[in-house]
């Protein structure tokens, strides 16, 4: 559904290198990484905002500009961005003047996502707030229901109760197996659960982009006394580092890896695996 | 059927699913024969990444607990039900023995881990 | 295209500028303001000014602040809307002609009241329109955020597009001078004719280049993203 193929970009003093990575259908990807990681660049390349300066994009089987319209019909956005949609118009307005635009919107689906987003359809937009202008973009993207949603940082200006029920959208939305959906976010701890793949990007460059049972297989969190740590194999340890109680380190995990009894062995959280990798910087 | 994913233990998610369905067929929760919930359906249900549900799904077939029928899902293997609990009981056996060495080694008696295990029980 | 579609744009592209007509107030820069200020006054100062030249001062004014405000470009929105390139271009070419013609629609409108109060002569009004015409036409091809800004790219370009809009500034204010400093039309001699003319042909050869040179890359890197925000 997705592949992304060696795509350059530079844009000012920010150069995006080499990135490749693939979606397939009814799969949702966590893009992660620092904040100017390279994240909404990647998201704005996908929404056809931007265009690469070398390499290929392919969605839906087809690429820009050549199908920019059907693409487009297909993509739903939430981007952290000021500026879409008029601000002097309702929400309802809104959604009615760029709805029209894209084949399978539907006004029924946009108004009951506001009554359950808790968004009032006469507010005008540039009376939202941040969350409630993600939430509006959301309702929005799901009432033209899109084959592929790009989200981009959503999850940090929602409330608690809101991101759970925004995870379960989510994961309904792709139930059937022909829906997608793309997160870049920050904030690893909603995606730990549901990403399937996860795209990690660092200043610009690919870390590495895999399905989360893959990395699970491929690190382990270990804790313990320091003698201990360093008595595993060296060329296996990312990244260690010593805390007040007990040494921590991120370690490569072989089939055959054995650990000390003494050693807490455990399966890293993205946020551990994103800090000790860029600490670590060995891959 | 009732499954609980709980994110901060140590035991990685689908290793908790397996566990939970593991025990699920073992008890006759669900039948030999029986339709398992769709990998998709299951994994919005939980919440949970699809990649996660499908690993779990291979161990459980690994373990011919479950097999899958092209096209239609997966379906309860109709295994002699007394073979798996004898051999879940090996696994717990095993499992028993670290404990008991554990317990050993903390200087635990007998009658410590037997009191233990009525308190608990 | 129909007449609807046709509509639905211009709808959209008025309601569009009226919300940027804030956020444009902040992009105006000192030196703009300095500038029309300059502008103003120096026509205060002039020998015969009336009602008429006052109203004129007013629509020049507001025709080059508008195209100061309002870039050229497509509204974000549309550029993730699936929209084929042709619509989004019909987009960006209906917002420049309604940069062109609003001012002009008003100064006809009121260039009519003012032929019926026999406050102006038609020669006069109409010798205005024209150089409001050129004007507005050259000054709108302008791109965001900076001037040049799609022309930038290329360092010559963008020093050649800033030299015509230089060219164009001061035809401006020759005009500016002309509607100030010209007498009646019964009074006008030889050399006044000759300055009309000299100022029409120059402007009209300006306005024909630059549209020639400019309008086309203009409008295409109005329908881009990059450079434009």
């Amino acid at each position: 559904m997705v592949k992304v193929t060696d795509v350059k970009k530079k844009l000012g003093g920010f150069y995006l290198q080499d990135i490749s990575f693939s979606l397939p259908e009814g799969y949702i990807m966590g893009l992660v990484g620092k904040n100017g990681a390279g994240k909404s660049t990647v998201l704005k390349l996908l929404s056809g905002l931007y265009h690469q300066d070398s390499g290929e994009i392919t969605l839906f089987g087809t690429t820009y500009p050549r199908d920019e319209k059907k693409i487009k019909n297909n993509i739903g956005f939430v981007l952290s961005e000021e500026g879409i949609f008029l601000g002097e118009m309702s929400l309802l307005e809104n959604a009615r003047m760029y709805g029209r635009y894209y084949e399978n919107y539907r006004e029924d689906m946009f108004r009951d996502y506001c009554l359950e987003f808790g968004l009032k359809e006469e507010q005008k937009k540039k009376k939202l707030s941040t969350g409630e202008y993600l939430k509006f973009q959301f309702a929005f993207a799901l009432s033209h229901q899109p084959k592929l949603l790009l989200l981009d940082e959503p999850t940090a200006n929602f409330d608690p109760k809101f991101r759970s029920r925004f995870l379960h959208i989510i994961t309904d939305y792709i139930k059937d197996g022909k829906h997608s959906v793309i997160l870049a976010t920050h904030l690893t701890s909603d995606l730990d659960k549901i990403a399937d793949y996860i795209t990690f990007l660092d200043r610009g460059k690919l870390l590495f982009s895999m399905d989360r049972e893959t990395l699970n297989k491929s690190y382990r969190m270990v804790a313990g006394e320091e003698y201990k740590v360093n008595l595993l194999p060296k060329e296996n340890i990312i990244y260690k580092e010593k805390g007040e109680f007990a040494t921590k380190a991120l370690v490569k995990h072989g089939r055959w890896s054995l650990y000390d009894r003494a050693l807490e062995v455990s399966y890293p959280t993205l946020e551990e695996l994103m800090y000790y990798l860029l600490k670590g910087k060995k891959l | 059927m009732k499954i609980t994913i709980n994110q901060n233990g140590t035991l990685a998610i689908y290793e908790q699913i397996v566990n939970q369905l593991r025990n699920a067929i073992l008890t006759g929760e669900l039948s030999p024969g029986e339709g398992m919930p769709s990998i998709r359906a299951l994994a919005s249900e939980l919440e949970i990444s699809v990649i996660t549900t499908k690993r779990a799904y291979e161990e459980l077939e690994k373990e011919n607990l479950i097999r899958s029928v092209a096209g239609k899902g997966f379906y309860v293997c109709e295994n002699n039900r007394d073979y798996l609990r004898e051999k879940n009981y090996r696994l717990l056996e095993n499992r028993m023995e670290e404990l008991l060495k554990d317990c050993k080694g903390a200087g635990m008696s007998r009658k410590d881990v037997l009191s233990m295990v009525v308190e608990l029980y | 295209m129909t007449g609807r579609e046709k509509a639905d744009i211009l709808f959209l592209v008025i309601k569009d500028y009226k919300s940027s007509v804030k956020e444009a107030v902040k992009r105006l820069k000192g030196t703009d303001i300095f500038c029309y200020c300059g502008i103003v006054i120096f026509a205060c100062m002039g020998e015969n000014l009336d009602y008429n030249s006052a109203a004129v001062i007013f629509l020049m004014f507001f025709g080059a602040v508008i195209s100061r405000m309002y870039p050229c470009r497509l509204e974000k929105t549309l550029l993730l809307c699936p929209l084929t390139r042709e619509e989004k271009m019909q987009y960006v070419k209906t917002g420049y002609l309604l940069k062109v013609f609003m001012p002009l629609f008003i100064y006809i409108l009121s260039g009519i009241a003012w032929m019926i109060l026999k406050a102006a002569s038609p020669f006069y009004l109409l010798i205005v329109g024209i150089w409001m015409f050129f004007f507005l036409s050259c000054a709108n091809i302008y791109s965001s955020p900076e001037p040049g800004g799609a022309f930038f790219n290329e360092k010559s370009g963008a020093f050649e597009y800033e030299a015509w809009h230089i060219a164009n500034a001061f035809l401006g204010v020759a005009e500016m001078f002309g509607v100030f400093y010209l007498p009646e039309t019964a009074y006008m001699d030889l050399s006044d004719y000759c300055f009309v003319i000299l100022v029409t042909v120059l402007h009209g050869l300006l306005a024909f280049g630059m549209r020639k040179r400019f309008y086309l890359r203009l409008m295409e890197g109005a329908v881009q993203y990059e450079n434009n925000y």
